[in-house]
């Protein structure tokens, strides 16, 4: 049974698709930029994964007690070694729990992203976790890529919307709008029936091979391009080699296009180490690229990067160590991507940084108290970010009630990872999220 | 008995090891179905260590690394116990990165060569008390009063039982089951040599009771190993407690879990659970678990010989690029291997997950496709030992007159004559544009080269 399918048509296809058009994607639609090509002037999206399941309790932090929930007291208790003191949570200080009123901040390493929290660019959103946590990385990642809490894996949230929003009929591909900047493709882009998407690892060394000494690249190309046309077509294969001849007519009809792409523009994400730096400037490249005067734009504007090691069962750190460093490189990260967005369009008059939404996701939070090895063991309840010039900056949803774990040791949550992608859907992207989302409906967050 | 033909001796030695040489082809064609099985099941284990020292150099690594693919590469009678190798180090998935010792990944190494197609029951036992797994899953901080649960949840997630029943419809443990079996597997350190052992002064003594309220229900001071070096008696061990776990329906979970990993690996996705309890029968007779039973079962099931069986997996980086060169007759030293390797995903030492590398389509994105499509080519143009070495003279055939000749050669050896489309195929020899003068060094160096080159780069060569 193809679930997406019976889901589409349940939920009446795409009869939601005119829904009004929220502010920021109204900005973008009217972009001085959208004249240029189909898809230039559209909303942005990166999602920005957080392997290994992060600390959500050492992410935002609670920095007191509230008039009820002794929130600081708790987190004292339950933390002996890996506890951030108040005294270092003044700098990053965001404001106060919206409904148990006691003071929050985010982690020292996270300095950026309060300095973007403080100009509005960055909501910070509590609780997000579903019933039933599953603590195995890998069947939560799944239900996280999937949006359904059921096994076993079927196909990914965001590649039923690619599949509802950019059909393909062979001989025509769909067009091409997503890229994932990791080398091989996330599960949330997987669709019943094959989506379009473009995985990049180096987008520097993106051209086809040839032998140095004896040269040959025309007639290769053109040898090649013959050949894949054969494969891809389901007259002449069918079953895997069909699926391989597609994805490699694809890479063929695209290396063009995408070895044009330069990387090497003196971005101020060059100055930030580490890999997530590395691959955000990936993503930076494509969409600079389609908007400079010059040159043909690609059109590939939903992006999927990864940024592993959150699975931090021991010396999780404090204010240093291991979760502090990733945060430092997190931080560092999408600071410096939005501080590119904004000098491009600066530049070129574009409006990328008004048109990118970032949202950061991870498989599961941690378990309230430590463990004997200085860190945590799997648990729920994490927070997410969206980062961006359209956000609607500030702090979504309360903290759980640390004192009051479920019998396991775990956080409960109050808002359904659903409810994330359901706001990108409705109000980012424009679209009817119930036939996309199992146990629709999901109640939109007003972040973006 | 399936009819023993070259396209069943390539089927059989592409899985049970990287790939086969035309001299291979002919060797086990004459040797028969049965006595090939056995020849490849039935070998002693290999005691065989890689050069390695206590060092968390990248370089030294990278010799590790280069040693194994000559093995995986070069091994002949021992190329299952290779492929197996890498079934556990994909299965019991290690990082380098993580572990930051080489001395620790060459034991391990080892270990799955010297118990990877013996007793299961040994084998788990030897990945319990491994030094790199103790480091990985943080293992030797698991002590008495201070649990950390990290291995005690993958031992039954992904090494022994798996998060659901064979249908999916029960799930085999709780919560509660990890912080008992994590209790049960504390006390484990590391020794100034980089060997993992059982210290009994940090093992938590305690009664801990697994699978509780289920017929198979075990209670007691259970723990892995007695102080001596001895595995605990069945009903204290978890090892075994583990082995017995049933699901509602009194199917051993165990031997289901694990012959459906490897007929995934080896064959293709979503076998029934008739087939798996088949290929696993033997290897559950009298409790004996001995891996090598259920891969000679595997290997001698009609079903292994379907169509089906034969054309819907994808071939993994290390299948790609050692049965290319196995095919072509190449050669190298392999320094650079586990570089190319790397960039087509496969980092050996490195995989991405204690779950392993994700197997199947994931290999041919279109960022990895590009990665395959440089290797093929690095291979096609092999002048180097260091590097590869290819003789495209020795893949023109004798007889040859026309390009058709040398593009049949080329993909016969690699055995994708049959599935390659006419079409493709035709691209294929048109690339050569007519030309057929096998001694101009024109021919022979640019377009027997490219054409070796593109026949790497179909989607077939990565089918299996």
């Amino acid at each position: 049974m193809k679930i997406s399918r019976r889901r589409l048509l349940q939920g009446g296809a795409l009869t939601g698709a005119t829904m009004a058009i929220p502010g920021p994607l109204q900005r973008a639609l009217f972009a001085p930029n959208q004249a240029r090509a189909s898809g230039v002037g559209e909303p942005i999206l990166v999602m920005v994964q957080l392997g290994g399941g992060n600390d959500g309790l050492n992410t935002v932090i609670p920095v007191n007690d509230g008039p009820v929930y002794p929130q600081r007291t708790e987190y004292d208790l339950a933390r002996d070694t890996i506890a951030i003191d108040p005294a270092d949570l003044g700098p990053t200080t965001i404001g106060l729990d919206p409904e148990k009123d006691n003071t929050l901040a985010l982690h020292p390493a996270l300095i950026e992203l309060k300095a973007m929290f403080d100009a509005g660019k960055v909501a910070v959103i509590q609780g997000v976790a579903y019933e039933d946590q599953n603590l195995s990385h890998f069947r939560s990642e799944d239900i996280w890529f999937d949006g359904e809490r059921v096994a076993p894996f079927s196909d990914g949230w965001f590649g039923r919307y690619l599949e509802a929003h950019y059909p393909a009929v062979f001989p025509d591909p769909a067009p091409l709008v997503t890229v994932d900047v990791d080398g091989t493709l996330s599960k949330m882009f997987v669709c019943q029936g094959g989506c379009n998407v473009l995985a990049v690892k180096k987008l520097s060394q993106f051209e086809l091979p040839d032998d140095p000494v004896a040269p040959d690249a025309a007639a290769k190309k053109a040898a090649l391009e013959a050949a894949y046309a054969v494969e891809a077509d389901p007259a002449a294969t069918s079953g895997l080699q069909n699926t391989v001849g597609g994805s490699g007519k694809i890479l063929l009809d695209k290396i063009e296009e995408y070895e044009q792409i330069d990387t090497n523009w003196g971005s101020n994400l060059g100055g930030v180490s580490g890999s997530l730096a590395k691959r955000l400037t990936e993503v930076a490249s494509i969409i600079r690229h389609d908007v400079l005067p010059t040159t043909t734009p690609v059109g590939a504007r939903y992006f999927h990067v990864r940024l592993g090691g959150f699975d931090t069962h021991t010396n999780q750190g404090g204010l240093t160590g291991r979760q502090a460093s990733l945060f430092r490189q997190l931080s560092q990260s999408l600071s410096a991507f939005y501080q590119d967005l904004a000098d491009i369009d600066a530049a070129e008059g574009s409006n990328l940084a008004e048109r990118t939404l970032a949202v950061t996701f991870s498989e599961f939070g941690r378990r309230v108290a430590e463990n004997g090895g200085g860190g945590t063991d799997h648990g729920c309840g994490s927070v997410l970010f969206a980062v961006g010039d359209c956000v609607n900056g500030g702090i979504y949803g309360t903290m759980p009630d640390i004192g009051d774990p479920d019998s396991r040791g775990n956080l409960k949550h109050g808002y359904d990872f659903r409810q994330v992608y359901s706001t990108i859907l409705a109000n980012w992207l424009g679209v009817s999220p119930d036939p996309l989302l199992p146990e629709s409906p999901h109640a939109p967050i007003a972040f973006v | 008995m399936v009819v023993w033909d070259e396209g069943n001796v390539r089927h059989l030695l592409g899985r049970a090891g990287f790939g086969a040489t035309p001299s291979d082809v002919k060797r086990y064609l004459k040797r028969g179905q049965a006595l090939t099985v056995e020849t490849l099941v039935g070998q002693k284990a290999s005691k065989a260590k890689g050069p390695s020292k206590p060092s968390s150099d990248n370089a030294d690594l990278t010799k590790l690394a280069t040693w194994w693919c000559k093995r995986m590469e070069k091994q002949n009678t021992r190329r299952l116990e290779e492929k197996m190798v890498l079934f556990w180090h994909d299965h019991f998935a290690t990082q380098f990165s993580v572990v930051k010792n080489v001395r620790q990944m060459a034991s391990q190494n080892s270990t799955f060569r010297k118990c990877g197609m013996g007793d299961m029951r040994t084998l788990i036992w030897e990945v319990t008390r491994d030094a790199a797994m103790l480091d990985f899953l943080d293992g030797k901080t698991n002590r008495n009063g201070q649990l950390n649960e990290n291995y005690g949840r993958e031992l039954m997630e992904l090494f022994v039982l798996g998060v659901f029943s064979f249908d999916g419809s029960e799930e085999n443990y709780t919560q509660t089951d990890v912080v008992e079996i994590s209790k049960a597997t504390t006390g484990f350190q590391i020794n100034d040599k980089d060997i993992g052992f059982f210290n009994p002064n940090r093992f938590d003594t305690s009664q801990k009771t697994m699978f509780a309220g289920k017929s198979f229900e075990a209670t007691g001071n259970l723990g892995v190993e007695d102080g001596q070096g001895n595995l605990l008696p069945p009903d204290r061990n978890i090892i075994d407690i583990l082995f017995t776990h049933t699901d509602s329906a009194g199917n051993l979970t165990m031997p289901r879990f694990i012959g459906r990993k490897l007929w995934e690996y080896f064959v293709y996705e979503g076998p029934d659970e008739t087939l798996i309890d088949d290929i696993t029968s033997d290897f559950r007779a009298g409790g004996g678990y001995v891996i090598s039973d259920l891969l000679r079962s595997l290997f001698l099931h009609p079903e292994f010989y379907s169509e089906q069986a034969k054309t819907s997996s994808v071939k993994n980086p290390c299948e790609y690029l050692f049965g290319a060169m196995r095919a072509l007759e190449a050669k190298s030293k392999h320094t650079q291997t586990p570089a190319g390797l790397k960039e087509m995903g496969m980092e050996l030492f490195e995989p991405p997950s204690v779950n392993g590398w994700n197997n199947g389509l994931p290999w041919l994105s279109t960022g990895q496709m590009l990665a395959r499509f440089e290797v093929g080519q690095s291979i096609a143009g092999g002048r180097d030992k260091n590097l590869v070495l290819l003789k495209p003279t020795k893949i023109i055939p004798k007889d040859a007159t026309e390009p058709a000749h040398v593009v049949d050669e080329i993909l016969t050896r690699l055995g994708t004559a049959d599935s390659t489309p006419a079409g493709a195929r035709q691209a294929l020899i048109d690339y050569f544009g007519g030309l057929n003068d096998w001694d101009d060094p024109y021919v022979v160096e640019t377009k027997v080269r490219g054409a070796i080159a593109l026949a790497l780069q179909l989607p077939e060569v990565n089918l299996q």
